[in-house]
């Protein structure tokens, strides 16, 4: 199926250079390269609605040079869509899935709801309006370095993701990289309970092997911005041979992931270590991966691209960016982050999430 | 702190070089201390090393290893000699130095070699000549004294006997007569000669491999720096693919090189090399948006605005194949590659460089270079051949000389460097 595209609405809260819906939006815009070819979505008008007030400079830059047409009045933006992109909190996510069409498609950016049970109303009510609706960030669709493919049905005993940012912004990135990870194995499962550490309790867990340094070097291996002396006088440097880690990490904190097949997915928030997101694999009979989850140079920030291309085959077919299942395990797995308990010797039940 | 050597590893620290093919007056391979294995001994000849210079990349990578294949490899031999021509501010030597005493500064470039003895005392050597104080000649090329560095590396060879594997970072030298000479010194002495830049071996996103063999009929780079310069990586960008058509490289037959608005009333006449140039720049991660934008498409008038001294090179092979490279300075800040085969189909990606000081903290990139100067001080056997950088080193003399004299197109019947590429490509994907 490739429908065409007549009308492709943006809901934004703000607008602003390198942001992702500016990104976004200027790649429906203008174009972006695709399969080795600049190309533009030319058979869509784009339309923008926004919740507040925009840089009005920019948007009129958008609509003289690209036709960009602004609609202040959001029933009128979103009547006759075929898709929608939505940068805005969550009554603003519900007053949209309320007025787009019926099987219109909808891309939430970032994290469907803060809490579950909102996130649950809305893919109910999604599904009420038979609206096809997809969420998630560029991290899942971005290259890896090396651009070694996980198979689908591998075996994956151990998965391990380097991140940085604040909570809770960071822990999104991480699951995005991980859960693209590991939902490719054999016979995925969710997973069932959740310890957090933070401080030197990260340390003294790694020291229990309850993450692995094994994992943790092999990924780091994979960083092209080690943090510390590489700053200074430019040398690679063993970071976990020699130690470093822990003196370079600065408010450390790790998230262990227990699942029902025996999988144990580790996220260690690592600022102050290295700039970059990695990860390590290790599975059965010998599989193991490592690798840099890429994000290219700014302002550019081509890891839109391969999203607008993603999202376009979205609108265009209605094939799913990412399972809504992976939507809903993030909001759980951030609900279960807050709670404090998920740092006590127990854990949490991901059931009492 | 080294960690524990694997089987491997330490399976290759015994393994001896063998070289096949060639016939050495000299015996080549490294020294066997009666009795004892140990490891095998490298000597590096520099410029300078200071932070993000060449021979740092290099220097660093030997001394305390580096990400590779998922692990933090540690190269299985020693930095035993270095020598180092200039002592810049911020000059790493002495740092280097004093926490690595395994390895010995030498004043000269025959004591790194004989680690100051009277004989080649090292089993591979690397001249890194690049960066540093050097004058310009009136051209404007840079006088690194790669050649000369590379003759006295040749006199220790001649003087002991013996020839190792040598490695020279990036092009032979700024005179095609040197650069030729110094090949043919190695076939003479019959020793493995490995040069070039990390272009050829960085990671290619997407990952192309171009089958060895392709009916290719034209290769463009696009990409930034400057003359006698980044133009040399953008040509070995543009050479790694085209050496791999269909009855190999052939050489170059005449050279154009032209700047400024001549660029574009050259690009005018080529609408095949023009819609080549859009290809690669769809692969760039760093075209340059107009004020107000991140990303847009660009657009020739765009280009013309925001480089303001674009330079282009026309390089016509023997066989017909063409070559164009264009450094747009104020555009575009990386390399990327596009080439058209005999049916139409477009190739292209991107020579991805992790650039210090503005995408990364490591130039990472020299990381698969030095896994292919291991490989060939493990095996004997250059992993791709000496060829692509000669004919490289002459393309950029050539186009140099053509901008000096007046933007005129040259006849090169003197680059007929005829050769075949390699079966794999060797660049990083694991």
């Amino acid at each position: 199926m490739n429908l065409p595209l007549n009308k492709i609405v943006f809901v934004l809260d703000e607008f602003a250079l390198k942001t992702p819906g500016q990104q976004l939006l200027d790649r429906f815009l203008a174009g972006y390269p695709r399969d080795g070819k600049f190309h533009r979505p030319s058979d869509a008008r784009v339309i923008a609605h926004f919740t507040q007030k925009a840089n009005a400079a920019a948007i009129e830059q958008r609509v003289r040079d690209f036709g960009l047409i602004v609609e202040p009045d959001l029933n009128k933006a979103l009547a006759d869509a075929d898709g929608a992109l939505l940068f805005t909190g969550s009554a603003s996510k519900r007053a949209c899935l309320e007025r787009l069409p019926e099987r219109a498609r909808c891309f939430v950016w970032g994290l469907l709801a803060e809490k579950g049970n909102e996130a649950r109303e809305l893919i109910e009510l999604s599904r009420q309006r038979r609206i096809v609706m997809s969420t998630g960030t560029a991290l899942p669709v971005t290259w890896h370095l090396p651009q070694l493919p996980i198979p689908n049905g591998a075996s994956i005993h151990e998965a391990l993701v380097v991140a940085l940012g604040e909570f809770p912004q960071g822990e999104l990135e991480a699951l995005e990289c991980l859960l693209l990870l590991i939902e490719r194995r054999w016979r995925p499962q969710k997973a069932t309970r959740v310890f957090g550490y933070e401080g030197d309790a990260v340390w003294e867990a790694g020291r229990k092997k309850v993450w692995s340094w094994d994992l943790l070097s092999s990924a780091l291996s994979r960083s092209d911005s080690p943090l510390g002396d590489p700053v200074k006088d430019g040398r690679t440097q063993n970071l976990v041979g020699l130690q470093l880690v822990q003196k370079l990490a600065t408010k450390p904190r790790a998230w262990i992931l227990e699942h029902h097949d025996g999988l144990r997915s580790q996220i260690l928030m690592l600022d102050g270590v290295a700039k970059d997101f990695t990860f390590a694999l290790r599975g059965s009979r010998g599989f193991a991966r490592s690798g840099q989850i890429f994000r290219p140079v700014q302002p550019q920030q081509h890891e839109f691209s391969p999203l607008a291309a993603a999202l376009e085959n979205f609108f265009r077919s209605g094939e799913l960016i990412a399972p809504l299942e992976r939507s809903l395990t993030e909001v759980r797995l951030l609900e279960a982050f807050h709670r404090p308990e998920a740092k006590t010797k127990e854990g949490i039940g991901l059931s009492q999430a | 702190m080294r960690k524990n050597w694997t089987r491997r590893e330490f399976l290759q620290t015994l393994g001896t070089a063998s070289f096949a093919g060639t016939v050495a007056p000299f015996r080549t391979g490294p020294v066997i201390d009666a009795g004892k294995i140990r490891k095998k001994r490298v000597a590096i000849i520099a410029t300078e090393i200071r932070r993000w210079s060449h021979a740092e990349h290099f220097v660093d990578r030997f001394l305390e290893g580096y990400g590779w294949e998922g692990r933090h490899h540690y190269p299985p031999f020693q930095l035993a000699g270095l020598y180092v021509d200039q002592a810049p501010p911020g000059d790493l030597t002495p740092d280097r130095a004093r926490r690595h005493q395994s390895m010995k500064v030498y004043p000269t470039i025959a004591e790194a070699l004989t680690l100051g003895t009277s004989r080649l005392a090292v089993d591979g050597v690397l001249i890194i000549g690049e960066h540093g104080k050097y004058p310009r000649n009136e051209k404007g090329q840079t006088l690194y004294p790669r050649h000369k560095f590379f003759k006295e590396v040749v006199k220790v060879f001649e003087a002991s006997g013996r020839t190792v594997p040598v490695f020279n970072d990036k092009h032979l030298s700024t005179d095609w007569n040197q650069a030729k000479e110094m090949v043919a010194d190695s076939k003479r002495l019959g020793f493995p000669f490995l040069a070039g830049s990390s272009l050829p071996v960085t990671y290619r996103i997407p990952a192309l491999e171009l089958p060895k063999g392709i009916k290719l009929r034209e290769s463009v780079c696009v990409c930034y720096g400057g003359v006698d310069s980044y133009d040399f990586h953008g040509l070995e960008t543009a050479q790694c693919m085209s050496e791999r058509r269909a009855g190999g490289e052939t050489g170059v037959s005449a050279i154009h090189a032209v700047r400024g608005e001549r660029v574009w009333a050259e690009l005018e006449k080529r609408p095949g090399t023009r819609e080549l140039m859009f290809a690669a720049l769809a692969r760039s991660h760093t075209c340059r948006a107009p004020d107000g934008y991140t990303a847009i498409p660009p657009t020739v008038d765009w280009i013309r605005q925001a480089s303001s001294d674009p330079v282009a090179y026309f390089i016509e092979h023997n066989d017909g194949f063409r070559t164009a490279m264009f450094l747009l300075n104020g555009y575009v800040q990386d390399f990327t590659y596009a080439g058209r085969s005999s049916n139409g189909e477009v190739f292209s990606t991107l020579m991805y460089l992790p650039m210090p000081g503005f995408s990364a903290v490591l130039a990472n990139f020299f990381s698969p270079l030095v896994h292919n100067i291991e490989e060939m001080l493990l095996t004997g056997r250059a992993p791709y051949p000496i060829e692509r950088t000669l004919l490289t080193t002459g393309m950029v003399e050539k186009a140099v000389e053509s901008l000096h004299a007046g933007q005129t197109r040259l006849q090169t019947p003197e680059l007929k460097v005829v050769y075949s590429a390699p079966a794999g490509s060797h660049f990083w994907r694991t």
